[in-house]
Order: structure tokens, then C-alpha cells, then sequence
């Protein structure tokens, strides 16, 4: 496996304002994404996982910049991409792309495929439009479709078949990262199937990296090498997927582990339910984020924010609990 | 291959039809089951007939023009005259036929200006943001605040009457509907996946708002535009009746209604037939615009 | 054998659009026994949320139900006047629905919401309206009653609303529950939450529960019987341990085997091959065959009906017609 890495996030932070009551009296903070690290090595898969309101669809769009982070560094390939200026950073645009949550609305209404999937063409190349068409259909063929779907336009298609249309679309630069945000969430179950073993079946014929971002915690450990837990806009466990799922250590990951039904009757023994709801990112609770709602929480977990760290090789936890001495 | 990788493959094809036929054959039907829209269609399809060709469809085309024919002023209606003849003689319906062109082109000038206008402006406001958005903003804000009649009856009166100026001055007044309406649509397409994933892919600003942001405002500036044929229809008729648009001889409908006022008691008909077409004509939009709404809302096809 | 509590037989149901028809149910035949939890399963268009709708007489227009009769109690609902269906609607028969805040009126306090379904069903003054309300908040867990009672629906999270929702339905003190994918808007471990509250609410007031999802893992852990939906018909029938041990339908297999699952690691996702067909409702074949990798002569010609496989455990598969199963 390469050792190169592909991706490294400092310190990413990204907080914006919320404005409140009446005639917006009160302007509020919200803290998307708190104070992020992680790496990403070429060719593996990382699962990032999360409730609503954790900030793992906000980090990604900070990998991309698709919005400007309020704080931190993105270094892509060597380069930190929040340096860039919007000439360089176009042209490292073709070298990262994203694959979003809802296919209909991921490609617009009036495009045919032919037209969405040529767009990164148009934008970074200078190919004549039979030379554009001709790389289009190899393409559509990489993700499963074929010539009879060029002039096709979104609504004509099922869900699936949107989603592999955006997949052509991401992939038609070469790029090396993929972000994928959420993308099964909007489709069956069995399209879901399809379209994962569509995205294995690409990364390893292009050698591609993702990013993984979603919040169905069984497609997360099928693709995925390593994962990473997010709870209100901070990495609270990080480690390869198999150990993480099979052996949690942070209270808030085995929590969400034992909330997903498996879909075996009387898999579980045991059921254990988290109470409370998801504080709002705009009013983290002081010291530890999760304390709330942890069953563990101890006086320390009310004061200090605990930092993420290592507790072996490659796993890595934010609590208290875990802390050496 | 087996049995049902072709029974598979037969399915899909069969299922989407083209996207122009399925359009196509609901358009018909959505005119053909509705009333009110077959009306408005069939309407507007006259008038454009009667535009292009009025001078060989009016019985007394020169009189359409203005040609006087004092002999007969006043004639009621009858065989030879079929909507009567007004103060001057002149062939009330032929002057109806012929002032069709008049009121087709008019709605038709001033909506392509003011769309032409108002809608980049819409875009930038919307997809931009920030000064800008302000900037626009306050502008159609300024012009929005006069009633629109009264701003365009101020330009004329600055520019001196006529139909060209007339065109010009509710164009003037008409744009920053325009820019509303497609900022207000911008602003809901700027948070579309599509739009993300067109800066994802590095496409500069501009052109994500020419081709994409653009594009997909046409359905609603389509549709507002349809029934704003209609007001400016009326818009502009209003102007010639108080004498600041089309000046005489010209047989504009609302000129027509204006010089019949003082006859209207005894020769009602040089007033009201011009009137009635007006009336006919901007019902005929307004109706026209609902239909189109329903025609062209893509979820229909789900 | 008792009478089941709701008994759905033959229901068809289709939709008449200005394109054409679309047949949503293509014969949908079920029953719900009194204090069993009966999940509804199926993927998008399988007709699982039009079937809870038609029980209620709520299917939208243009849709309308063409064949069939909804029993409950014994009583055939398709045949009931509009009056004394309103007054099953939300009474005996109670219904939530997927997105909680579309649910209620963002205008209107969550009391004066409460109250007023309390009293349309059962009367009262508005004092004793809102001492019910607060009793059926706290019965669904919901913290300081009273002061929720004054709240707004945007004040409370989706997890709070549906538990809201939860207790609305429950006023009239139904005798079925029917619940829309009650969770998937909601994050998982409010999801485990709302589930464990149905499932207590079971057992505690004895509410037979008609929950429909897409969600496998959901109707494995909550419900004792399901019914898998394909194309407008139920493909299988029978208890849930049945289903998932021995699944006899291939379409059943194959969603089992779709789906990778967070606590074990799955080798490979067997994907179902092709796609859901168009307007199943006017094709003579099983619906099934395009994808089906079993398909022999006999799928192309008729429909399959309902076979037995096991204990109250039924197929709609001509493998399993007969006692010798075709390989």
C-alpha cells in the first residue's frame, strides 16, 4: 500500500453565523466543525460517520473548499489549498471531486447526461465535442450506462442511474479524491447494493481515494478501510473500520453502534438506548462535548474537552476515560 | 442471455419516452380537457393569425390604416359595416384587425427588453450576494416604488409621445419585476447540488450563471411573461388613451376607446369594441400564463 | 384461530393520472392480529405506504381503489359512508406519518394542537383536554408537560415532535396504530428511542402497531410479523424469525442479501439485478421474473398466488406451489 499521503487536515475549523429572533436581535455562532485532524492515505477509503448536526457533510465540503474554513489547513497532495488563489485552485479542482447525497438534483434538470457528464470536459480541456463525446461514452460505460442514455435528461432516469451519471461526471478528470456525501442515502436497497459495488469496482480500476461520508453505519463498514466518529463538529474516534466496529471505545460510538437495528431478529442481546437528543452545534456543552448524554461522564468530563489521541498504533479516541495516568 | 436479461432490457427501453412526445402529448391534452386554456390558446392563435395577415383578412384594410371615409360616419352596425364605422367613416372591425399587429408587437418588445434587462440583473443579485445583491436591490426597489402607469406616463411625457417611446417607457418601468422574480428563483437554485457540483468541478461563476442559474429560470419568466403580455397590452393602451402612446391615425385599440368617449352614449360601438378586444385579448394571457404553469412543471412527469 | 383485527384482501388500487393509469396495489392481501407489532416492508413504489393510506380511506387523488375489501373489526371499511369513516380516522385507527414537522401546524402551539384532536374524539371541556394531554406527553416520555404544552413546533427537536405526533395518535385510544416510517427523518439513536417507545406503548396499552419501512434492521428488531411488498404485492407473509431465517421469496433473499450489515463483515453485496418494472399493475407474469435468477416457464405465464411454506408463513412463488419444489 502507497504511503503517500493524500490528504492531511489541521486544526480545520469552521464556524458561521446564525441569526436568530425577531428583526435578527441575536446572532449566534455555530460551530460547524471544531478543531479537525485527519489524513487520508491514497487508495484507502475513509468512513466518516455521524448523527445530523455533527459536521461531517460541512468537513467535507471544507476538503473540497467548497466553503472557505474559518480556521485550519486542507493539504492536498502537498499543497495547502486555502493558499491557493481561485486560478490554482481551479486547476487542483480537477484532481478532487464529490458525489452528492440526492442524484436528481445533483445534475441540473435541463442537462442531458451527455451535457452533465461533459461539463468537467468543457471546463479544463480543450477537446472538440465529438473528441468530448467519445470520452463521455467511455464514461458511461465505466458506471454501467450506455449510448442509449446520452440524450437522456435526469427525470427520465431512476435514482440509480442519476447517481451513476454523477459518478461519470466525477470521474471524468481522473481525479485522485473522491468525496462522496451520503451517496446511497436517497436510493433502495437494492440500487444501494449496486451502485457500492460500482464505487469498489472503480477504486480499485482508478486508483482513487474516498471519502466516505454517511450516516448508515452498514454500508460504512463494508467500504471502508478506516473511520472516523463525528459528534458535534469534533472527531471523537478514529481507527481501522473492522476494530472500531467490533470493539468501540468511545462511549458516544457505542452508543451509535447499539442504536442501529441489524436486520437479524434477536441478533442483540442487549439494547442500549442513548437518551437525550443532539445539543445544538450553536451551544456546544462545556468540557466534553458528549457528556451529556455519556452514561460515563465523570467531573472531568464536565471541565476539560478532551484532545483526540492515540491509544494504540492506529486508533485514536477523545475521552477522558481512555487517557493514560 | 436468458429470458429475463431481455424482458429486463425491453422494459427499460419501453419506459422512458422521449421527453419532447410525452410533453408534446400532455400539452395537447392539458388544451383540449381544459376549457379555459383551449379559449386562451385558441384566442392568442387568432390574434397572431390577424397580426400577420390583417391587411388581407379586414374588409376595408386602408380604412384599417386610416383612411377616412367621412361619408359614412357613424354608421351603425350592419352587413356592410359589421362592428359600425367610427367619427371619421373608417371600418370599426377592420381597425380592429389591423390594430392586432400593434397590439401583439407591443407586449412583445417591451416583455423582451424588460426580461433582457431585469433578469441578469436577477441573476447577479441573487447568485452574487452581498453589495451587490444590495445594490440591485435597492435599485428595483427605487423603481418599484413608483405605481408603474405613473412612471411610464412620466418618461413618455419627458420623451415626447409615441409609440416608440411609449415601448420604451414601460419596458423602463417593467424590468425590476423581472429582477425579482428570477433572483428570487436564483437564490433557491444557488443551494441545488447541481450548482455545488459546478463549482466542485471548477466552473467559473459566470458561466455557472449563463448556464446553469439562467437556463432554469426560463419556466417561471416564461409563465410571468405570458400574463405580462396581457397587462402591458393593457399598459399600453392606457398610454394611448390619455394620448401619450400610439398617436392617430393609427388604429391602436386603446386609442380607438379614447376618441370614442365622447360618442359613447349614441355610437357605443367605436368605444367598445376596441374595448372588448382588449378585454378578450389580456384574458386570454392571463389564462394563458396558468396554463403554461401547469404544462411546463417537470414534476408532473414523475 | 381468531379473527384477525384488520384484514386486507385483494386491494387494488390505482392511480389515474392525465398520462395514463398507474396501478399502485396489484392485489395486496394481509391481516393484522389484535396486540402484534406488523411491519410492512419494501422499497420505494412497492405500494407499502399507499396500502397504510387506503386503510384510512386517505389514498390521494387521482388515486382510487378499484377491488378489494379493508375488514376491520369484521366490518368492511371501503363500504362505510364518509361520516362514520371519520370517525374510525384518527379514532380507532390512528396513523403518524414519516416527517414530523410537516405534521403540525407551525402557527399553532403544540396544546392547542393536542387539544383540539382530544376533544374531536372524545369531547370535554378544554381544562380536562389539556390534563389528557399532559398525561399522554408524559406517557411518551416527553419532559415537563405543561411547559410543552405553550411551546411551538420549531422550538422541538424531530425526535421531540414525533413523540408529539406519538401521543396525538394515541389520544383517541386507538385500536391500531399505523406508522409511516415513523423514523427515517430522524437521527439513529432518536430512531432507537421512538422505536423502543412504540414497541413499550405495545405492550403497555395493548395498540396492535402497523409500522411501514424501508429499513430491514428496524422490522427485524421491532416487529413479531411482516409482509414484503414488491411492485404493489405482497410477496411473503408470515413471522418476522420465519422471514429472516428461512427466506423463501427470491426478492426477499435478496434485499436480505443487499444489505451489509455494521456488525458483521459481509464478503460481498449480492445487488439485485435490473429494476423495479414501470406499471407492473398490467403485466400477466410475476412481477418478479425480469430479475428473478429461478425463473422458469411457468413465472411467465400467470401470477402467483399466495402458497404456504410454513407456520403462518406464506409465499407468493411457484417453487414453492407444490410439495415437489422445482429446483
Amino acid at each position: 500500500m502507497s504511503e503517500q499521503l493524500l490528504l492531511e487536515v489541521r486544526g480545520l475549523k469552521h464556524y458561521f453565523e446564525q441569526k436568530r429572533g425577531w428583526l435578527a436581535r441575536h446572532k449566534r455562532v455555530v460551530r460547524a466543525v471544531d478543531g479537525v485532524d485527519l489524513t487520508m492515505q491514497t487508495g484507502e477509503v475513509l468512513g466518516l460517520v455521524g448523527e445530523s448536526g455533527c459536521g461531517k457533510t460541512t468537513l467535507g465540503r471544507c476538503v473540497l473548499r467548497l466553503v472557505e474554513p474559518t480556521a485550519g489547513e486542507v493539504i492536498f497532495n502537498g499543497q495547502n489549498l486555502l493558499t491557493l488563489d481561485a486560478t490554482a485552485m481551479r486547476r487542483v479542482r480537477r484532481e478532487m471531486q464529490v458525489v452528492f447525497q440526492d442524484p436528481l438534483s445533483s445534475i441540473d434538470p435541463r442537462f442531458s447526461v451527455e451535457e452533465a457528464v461533459a461539463e468537467p470536459l468543457r471546463t479544463h480541456t480543450s477537446l472538440s465535442r465529438p473528441e468530448r463525446r467519445e470520452r463521455v461514452l467511455t464514461l458511461l460505460e465505466d458506471v454501467g450506462l450506455g449510448v442509449q442514455h446520452l440524450d437522456r435528461y435526469p427525470h427520465e432516469l431512476s435514482g440509480g442511474q442519476c447517481q451513476r451519471v454523477a459518478l461519470a461526471r466525477a470521474l471524468a478528470l481522473h481525479p485522485r479524491l473522491l468525496v462522496l456525501d451520503e451517496p446511497t442515502s436517497a436510493l433502495d436497497v437494492s440500487v444501494q447494493a449496486q451502485i457500492i459495488n460500482l464505487l469498489t469496482e472503480l477504486k480499485e480500476r482508478y486508483r482513487l481515494t474516498y471519502l466516505f461520508i454517511s450516516h448508515d453505519l452498514g454500508v460504512v463498514r463494508y467500504i471502508s478501510d478506516r473511520i472516523a466518529v463525528m459528534y458535534l463538529g469534533k472527531i471523537v474516534e478514529a481507527g481501522p473500520a473492522r476494530a472500531v466496529f467490533e470493539s468501540p471505545l468511545h462511549p458516544y460510538t457505542q452508543a451509535l453502534l447499539a442504536s442501529v437495528p441489524i436486520p437479524e431478529p434477536r441478533a442483540r442481546e442487549w439494547r442500549f438506548i442513548l437518551e437525550g437528543a443532539v445539543p445544538s452545534p450553536a451551544n456546544p456543552p462545556p468540557g466534553c462535548r458528549f457528556h451529556t448524554r455519556c452514561p460515563s461522564a465523570q467531573t472531568t468530563c464536565r471541565e476539560r474537552e478532551p484532545a483526540l489521541h492515540p491509544v494504540s498504533p492506529d486508533r485514536q479516541v477523545a475521552c477522558h476515560l481512555l487517557e493514560k495516568g | 442471455m436468458q429470458i429475463s436479461d431481455v424482458v429486463a432490457n425491453r422494459s427499460q427501453e419501453r419506459q422512458p419516452e422521449r421527453l419532447t412526445h410525452r410533453r408534446l402529448h400532455y400539452t395537447v391534452h392539458v388544451i383540449l380537457r381544459d376549457p379555459l386554456a383551449f379559449f386562451s390558446v385558441s384566442v392568442i392563435m387568432v390574434l397572431i393569425v390577424l397580426a400577420l395577415f390583417g391587411p388581407w383578412i379586414a374588409p376595408y384594410p386602408e380604412q384599417g390604416m386610416g383612411r377616412t371615409n367621412v361619408p359614412d360616419r357613424f354608421a351603425p352596425p350592419s352587413a356592410q359595416y359589421r362592428l359600425g364605422a367610427d367619427q371619421l367613416g373608417r371600418d370599426v372591425l377592420s381597425r380592429i384587425i389591423i390594430g392586432s399587429s400593434i397590439a401583439l408587437q407591443v407586449p412583445t418588445i417591451v416583455v423582451i427588453l424588460a426580461v433582457a434587462v431585469g433578469a441578469p440583473l436577477g441573476a447577479l443579485a441573487g447568485y452574487v450576494g452581498g453589495w451587490l445583491d444590495d445594490l440591485i436591490m435597492r435599485l428595483t426597489d427605487l423603481f418599484l416604488a413608483f405605481p408603474s402607469l405613473l412612471l411610464a406616463v412620466a418618461i413618455v411625457a419627458a420623451l415626447g409621445p409615441g409609440l416608440t417611446n411609449a415601448m420604451l417607457a414601460i419596458a423602463i418601468s417593467w424590468w425590476p419585476w423581472y429582477t425579482r422574480l428570477v433572483r428570487g428563483v436564483t437564490l433557491s437554485l444557488r443551494e441545488r447540488y447541481f450548482v455545488e457540483a459546478a463549482r466542485s468541478i471548477g466552473v467559473p461563476d459566470r458561466t455557472i450563471i449563463l448556464r446553469h442559474i439562467l437556463p432554469n429560470c426560463v419556466t417561471p419568466i416564461l409563465v410571468q411573461a405570458t400574463v405580462d403580455f396581457g397587462t402591458v397590452i393593457l399598459a399600453e393602451g392606457s398610454l394611448a388613451f390619455i394620448g401619450l402612446g400610439t398617436q392617430p391615425p393609427a388604429p391602436d385599440w386603446g386609442l380607438m376607446v379614447s376618441q370614442g368617449r365622447s360618442y359613447i352614449l349614441d355610437q357605443w360601438w367605436i368605444s367598445t369594441f376596441p374595448g372588448l378586444a382588449i378585454f378578450i385579448s389580456v384574458l386570454a394571457f392571463n389564462l394563458l400564463g396558468d396554463t403554461l404553469r401547469d404544462i411546463l412543471d417537470p414534476r408532473q412527469y414523475r | 384461530m381468531t379473527e384477525p383485527l384488520l384484514q386486507i384482501e385483494d386491494l387494488h388500487v390505482s392511480f389515474f393520472t392525465p398520462t395514463g393509469e398507474v396501478r399502485a396495489i396489484n392485489g395486496v392481501s394481509l391481516e393484522v392480529y389484535t396486540g402484534e407489532f406488523f411491519g410492512l416492508v419494501g422499497e420505494t413504489g412497492c405500494g407499502k405506504t399507499v396500502t397504510g393510506l387506503a386503510v384510512l380511506g386517505l389514498v390521494p387523488k387521482p388515486g382510487r381503489i378499484t377491488r378489494g375489501r379493508i375488514l376491520w373489526k369484521g366490518r368492511d371499511l371501503l363500504r362505510l359512508s364518509s361520516r362514520e369513516m371519520r370517525r374510525i380516522r384518527g379514532g380507532d385507527i390512528a396513523m403518524i406519518f414519516q416527517n414530523p414537522v410537516t405534521s403540525l401546524n407551525p402557527v399553532f402551539t403544540i396544546g392547542s394542537q393536542l387539544v383540539r384532536v382530544i376533544r374531536l374524539h372524545q369531547g370535554g371541556s378544554k381544562r380536562q383536554a389539556e390534563k389528557r394531554a399532559c398525561e399522554l406527553l408524559e406517557a411518551v416520555g416527553l419532559p415537563e408537560p405543561e411547559r410543552l404544552l405553550q411551546s411551538y413546533p420549531h422550538e422541538l427537536s424531530g425526535g421531540m415532535l414525533q413523540r408529539v405526533m406519538i401521543a396525538m395518535a394515541l389520544s383517541s385510544r386507538p385500536s391500531l396504530l399505523i406508522a409511516d416510517e415513523p423514523t427515517t427523518a430522524l437521527d439513529v439513536t432518536i430512531q432507537a428511542q421512538i422505536l423502543a417507545l412504540l414497541r413499550d406503548l405495545q405492550s403497555r396499552f395493548g395498540v396492535t402497531t402497523l409500522l411501514i419501512t424501508h429499513d430491514l434492521g428496524i422490522i427485524a428488531e421491532t416487529c413479531n410479523r411482516i409482509a414484503v411488498l414488491y411492485a404493489g404485492q405482497v410477496v411473503e407473509v408470515g413471522p418476522t424469525t420465519e422471514i429472516f431465517h428461512r427466506p423463501c421469496h427470491p426478492y426477499t433473499q435478496g434485499l436480505i442479501q443487499a444489505v451489509p450489515r455494521p456488525d458483521q463483515d459481509v464478503e460481498y453485496l449480492v445487488a439485485i439485478p435490473g429494476t423495479v418494472p414501470s406499471n407492473p399493475g398490467f403485466l400477466s407474469y410475476c412481477l418478479f421474473a425480469p430479475r428473478c435468477s429461478y425463473a422458469w416457464d411457468r413465472c411467465w405465464e400467470t401470477q402467483p398466488v399466495q402458497f404456504p411454506v410454513g407456520e403462518a408463513h406464506r409465499v407468493a412463488c411457484f417453487r414453492h406451489a407444490s410439495p415437489e419444489v422445482h429446483p
